[in-house]
């Protein structure tokens, strides 16, 4: 047997633990159709029957204010799931029931899950979950979902309300103050036959609440007639939307008064102890930089003899292949070795700083403290025209850009999302700070090499900062969007969430080793190696690089390091290998060539370029595929090259007006 | 102190909303948030620049302080701890 199941919920109630603990990795991440919304979808096996998981937006409304919230109603009523299944925080109940109340209104099959029934009870709340069934009128099943406690009982009802054993009979909200109204709403509506699949009295409701969508709706479908008489009653009763949410939550708490105790509120909690220290006004901000400032330093200690296994495991598959193929022409050994394993290679010697810096993210995410750290950083994020929650993606961006953009989902606003989308290739990715770390040792003392990075990491935020005030005034003018966040307790962070965020942003930056980079490293490699016999400064890529050179002159560049950024276009960690196979040479000894061929002035100018210039080709599909607009891609290609184009002169040119190179 | 918005309580006073300004969609979200005309509100966190915390009906919310501006509320006495 198989059913339909969606899952409804506020932000941060748990139900990505749940989608995860049913589904775990039998799923499928996507957008949803022409959005930039996450859609969710995975399967389930359990006693025989076949679940199919749906993981609706998480909202707080079902009002048409945002494009989760028509997602999540929309999927319900036109594609009729056979169960939906509300989760709600049993520690935040009166808040989350709104969500219900509404969901109610547009279908009765509904299963609410109550979930952190432990955490609600640490707190000292008391709920009696029969009397909560009764007074909602459908099953209400408790969960611990981080625990995976009562998830079997969750697919038992559900299966059983699907199959109509169990008929949830949904109590109806009394909105006495607008009864009239509302009941001459639905009259009109009766002139029609159908309202795309919306119950008549849930259209009704929100043609009074001023539900843009629902406006359509009814001007498409009602006639001249019926509008009229829609529009009249809508002017006298201008102030519904406050009638109905109070009659909504006096409802609540009506149902809750027999059902939940609290307890009292002077009760100080972890959280809020915890809270006077992360959201200090002084010391937030210190705590939040040293924090960071921590994972950084952890990620690269860490990761880095990891990297060093994973290079010397590729060098020695090069060297196996070669001795393997002993018969086989040189090209196609040189291809296979220099294209395909060192592209390959390259990418994935990152990829042990992604997973750890990734998990570490996930750690802090899933704890509760990156929602203070986005409380915390709304004053500096003004500066960009954004607000405090923009911070994860330009966090994430600093692992890798894709998985960044990626995380601008989570924005409201249209034109938040792609304004973080813009700015976001100016923040230094792991591979980028990888070349840049490399020059900073061959070129400078160890006690100026923490400068050097760190000069670049402010200028890079200060660009970023620059990007972000432009363009917002000359591209994307308008309001800000209103910063409303839920601060969610702090908790034990769930290993199996962890894992799985870790996961899947690293993922994002995995599959473009399998797919872009083998492509373009063999492009790469065969303009390098041909005309056949031609050593590299007289390839194809050699002929291109020089043709570049009076442009690389402008920057102090010469053919050499103009060739090594074009290369870095593909994969920014190209760049780096680019050099090595100019020089022939690689590690300490390419650090010494380098040293003999250009100033540390120069070398400064190309870190600075190599940092800003232009994202990777990856990053590029990605803003193409998220904003779904190839303007927006070349605005992102095209400022960043202009930006540091000028910046790198600027410094190049006063760099020697001093004196330094 | 009589009415004023949300943005000029000072940390640890409570008060009740009586007035929700800006547009539709604003208001909209914020009932779904639990901020509903009547409902008591407290600010956990106000430091007079930048964004606010509160505790409105069992959570906690951030506020911006453009949203917080919005807000209209009259202050209540505060709660005496039991036993005192």
């Amino acid at each position: 047997m198989e059913f339909r199941l969606a899952l409804v919920g506020n932000p941060n109630v748990g139900k990505s633990t749940i989608f995860n603990i049913l589904t775990g990795l039998h799923q499928h991440v996507g957008n949803w159709p022409g959005k930039t919304v996450e859609k969710k979808e995975g399967v389930c096996h359990f006693d025989g029957r076949t679940y199919y998981l749906i993981d609706l937006p998480g909202t707080y409304s079902l009002t048409a204010n945002s494009i989760e919230e028509i997602i999540a109603r929309d999927y319900i009523v036109q594609e009729r799931p056979d169960v939906v299944i509300a989760i709600v925080d049993a520690s935040n109940l009166e808040r989350n029931l709104y969500l219900v109340t509404e969901l109610l209104e547009l279908t009765p099959k509904v299963i609410v899950a109550l979930n952190m029934l432990d955490l609600a009870q640490s707190k000292g709340y008391e709920i009696e979950v029969e009397k909560l069934q009764a007074a909602l009128g459908v099953p209400v099943v408790p969960v611990i979902a981080v625990r995976a406690q009562g998830i079997r009982e969750l697919l038992e009802t559900a299966a059983q309300v699907a199959q109509g054993e169990i008929v949830p009979q949904p109590a109806s909200i009394d909105y006495e103050m607008i009864v009239g109204p509302l009941r001459q709403v639905e009259e009109v509506l009766q002139t029609v036959p159908s309202l795309d699949g919306y119950p008549r009295r849930w259209v009704a409701l929100k043609l009074l609440e001023g539900d843009g969508e629902a406006q359509r709706l009814a001007e498409r479908v009602l006639g001249e007639k019926a509008l009229a008489r829609l529009t009249e009653v809508q002017k006298r009763t201008e102030d519904a939307a406050f009638h109905l949410a109070h009659a909504r939550y006096a409802w609540i708490e009506e149902k809750l008064k027999a059902t939940l105790k609290r307890p009292p509120r002077s009760i100080i909690t972890l959280t809020d102890r915890l809270d006077h220290l992360f959201t200090h006004r002084f010391l937030g901000l210190p705590i939040l930089l040293s924090l960071f400032g921590v994972i950084f330093g952890l990620t690269f200690t860490l990761a880095a003899p990891l990297q060093d296994w994973i290079d010397a495991g590729f060098n020695r598959l090069s060297e196996g292949v070669r001795t393997l193929l002993a018969f086989a022409p040189t090209w196609l050994t040189d291809l296979l070795t220099e294209g395909v394993i060192a592209g390959v290679g390259s990418v994935l010697t990152f990829f042990p700083v992604l997973i750890i810096f990734f998990f570490f993210l996930a750690l802090l995410e899933d704890s509760g403290y990156l929602a203070r750290a986005a409380f915390v950083m709304d004053r500096l994020m003004h500066l960009l025209g954004l607000h405090g929650k923009t911070f994860l993606s330009l966090l994430i961006a600093y692992g890798c850009n894709i998985p960044g953009i990626m995380a601008t989902r989570i924005l409201e606003e249209e034109r938040d999302r792609i304004l973080t989308i813009l700015i976001l290739p100016l923040i230094p990715c792991v591979p980028r700070l990888g070349v840049a770390a490399f020059f900073a040792a061959a070129f400078f003392a160890p006690g100026q090499q923490v400068l050097v990075m760190l000069s670049l990491l402010a200028l890079s935020l200060l660009m970023v900062v620059l990007a972000g005030f432009v363009l917002r005034r000359v591209f994307l003018p308008g309001e800000r969007a209103p910063f409303i966040m839920e601060l969610p307790l702090y908790r034990c962070p769930n290993w199996r969430n962890v894992g799985l965020f870790t996961w899947l942003r690293t993922v994002a930056f995995l599959h473009r080793a399998g797919t872009v980079i083998v492509a373009v490293s063999i492009v790469l490699w065969a303009l390098s190696y041909f005309p056949l016999g031609a050593e590299l400064p007289d390839s194809y890529l050699g002929q291109m690089g020089r043709a570049l050179e009076p442009v690389g002159r402008l920057l102090g560049l010469d053919w050499r390091m103009t060739l090594a950024l074009l290369t870095g276009f593909p994969a920014k960690e190209t760049a780096l290998a680019t050099i090595g196979v100019i020089y022939h040479s690689e590690g300490e000894m390419l650090a010494q060539v380098l040293r003999q061929s250009i100033s540390p002035l120069v070398a400064y100018v190309f870190m600075v370029l190599h940092f800003l210039y232009i994202p990777c080709l990856a990053t590029v599909a990605v803003i193409y595929r998220e904003t779904n607009r190839w303007q927006w891609a070349a605005l992102a290609v095209l400022y960043p090259l202009l930006l540091s184009s000028t910046l790198g002169a600027l410094i190049f040119h006063l760099g020697r007006a001093w004196g330094w190179g | 102190m009589g009415i004023r918005p949300l943005s000029l309580m000072h940390p640890g006073e409570r008060g009740e909303i009586v007035g929700l300004q800006g547009g539709r969609g604003l208001v909209s979200r914020l009932n779904a948030l639990g901020l509903t005309v009547g409902t008591e509100i407290e600010v956990v966190n106000n430091a007079f620049v930048g964004p606010l915390i509160v505790l409105v009906r069992d959570s906690r919310l951030v506020l911006g302080r453009g949203e917080a501006n919005k807000i209209i509320v009259r202050p209540l006495p505060p709660k005496m701890p039991k036993g005192k």
